[in-house]
């Protein structure tokens, strides 16, 4: 291959992001699952469709929750890529953990990792800590791609997954609910590749003890989206 | 009595959001609970991580720990952080994977849990430090409050990485 086919030193397996265009959201009024009126900030619709639970790979890596984030947060800024594209770029740049002989706990990634990853493919991220509420709202409606470091259990309400209480799974976050009258953030919408549910609403309450208590830890693109075609904006 | 400026609680908190775990630890392993240590020669915490899968409605299962990381009680400065294929800890090679038995109790009674461990162990954490046996009664309630929170199929993994800490409770050797 030659040096021109490689978009200009990324690395040969990954093909360039598009161009930022603007830094506004889709906005829509909505009704949240239980009938209370809100303001949905974000593409949740058009990016659930980008979800899928985690294990798609040739690989057997089952454990790629991190991994089918930044596919996630990837295909959202037009980089055509799948899990196994993604794993594999992984393995090859020693960006994810693989456990010798156990495939299924493999392709965990720390979150420096996952920022690492998106960079690599031509969406520069970074790793924060102890952010909030109102901080991750804010990026969201900004048009970052964020990727959360939140404890499954609680995200799922499972007892079985509480077990220290710290994050131990990695979703993508693609919307935020807000009330139309205050303001209040009243939850937000995720991409789980875990139980592979899209735009799953969760509430403040929950993302709270779920990722904020645990330690605010996420990965956020430098960049923000482009705005679809035919979205308004403002709730227009 | 030393006054150490990482309460339990904190130290719990710090383990689990230190940047050696940003950098270093996959999002996806099961992070221990810290426990207090004197091993490296200063009152800290030490804890470890294991590969991990989770699926909805099914049993958690991990591998033995691949990675452990201490910091110290009295700044949360880093003390230590290693791969256990380049410095084991002394978990038993034979312990390689584990299914964890089902967690019956709701949620939010989990998480009152681990404040009613903090608290305990914030009354702890003085006397053990500075190597006294402190109260019996409380060493007695913090053995019951260890033995919940730590199942005891990877218990051994803990009484590894902090044996001073598991003998100071009374709780050590596999009947336990």
């Amino acid at each position: 291959m030659t040096s021109d086919a490689n978009w200009g030193g990324l690395p040969q397996d990954v093909q360039p992001a598009q161009q930022d265009a603007g830094i506004d959201v889709p906005t829509q009024l909505d009704v949240l699952p239980d009938g209370e009126p809100s303001l949905t900030i974000g593409d949740v619709q058009g990016y659930a469709a980008l979800n899928h639970l985690q294990g798609d790979n040739p690989y057997g890596f089952q454990g790629d929750c991190g991994v089918v984030s930044c596919q996630d947060v990837l295909n959202q800024f037009g980089v055509p890529v799948n899990e196994g594209d993604v794993v594999g770029h992984a393995i090859q740049h020693g960006e994810c953990d693989v456990v010798q002989g156990d495939p299924a706990k493999s392709g965990g990634t720390s979150t420096d990792e996952q920022a690492r990853i998106l960079t690599d493919y031509g969406v520069p991220a970074h790793a924060e800590t102890g952010q909030s509420l109102e901080q991750l709202a804010q990026d969201v409606e900004q048009g970052h791609g964020v990727i959360i470091g939140a404890n499954a259990g609680v995200l799922w309400n499972d007892p079985q997954y509480v077990e220290t209480g710290a994050a131990n799974h990695a979703v993508t976050v693609t919307g935020v609910a807000q009330d139309p009258q205050t303001g209040n953030i009243q939850g937000f919408y995720i991409n789980d590749s875990g139980d592979g549910k899209s735009a799953e609403f969760v509430s403040a309450q929950t993302m709270t003890t779920a990722w904020q208590d645990t330690g605010g830890s996420c990965v956020v693109t430098d960049a923000v989206h482009t705005l679809p075609q035919g979205a308004t904006i403002g709730g227009q | 009595m030393t006054e150490y400026l990482l309460g339990y609680a904190q130290a719990r908190k710090a383990f689990s959001e230190h940047p050696v775990r940003r950098a270093e630890v996959p999002v996806e392993h099961m992070i221990s609970l810290p426990m207090p240590t004197t091993r490296w020669g200063a009152p800290g915490y030490a804890g470890f991580a294991c590969p991990a899968r989770r699926r909805p409605g099914e049993l958690l299962t991990v591998s033995a720990p691949d990675r452990w990381w201490a910091l110290g009680a009295r700044r949360g400065e880093l003390l230590a952080y290693a791969r256990t294929a380049a410095l084991p800890f002394g978990v038993p090679p034979s312990a390689e994977q584990v299914t964890l038995p089902p967690v019956t109790r709701p949620v939010a009674a989990l998480l009152e849990d681990l404040g009613v461990l903090d608290k305990a162990m914030e009354r702890a954490i003085g006397p053990f430090f500075d190597g006294e046996p402190g109260d019996a009664t409380l060493r007695a309630d913090l053995r019951e409050i260890v033995r919940a929170q730590v199942p005891a199929e990877i218990r051994p993994w803990y009484q590894a990485l902090t044996p001073d800490f598991f003998i100071w409770l009374g709780l050590q050797g596999k009947e336990q």
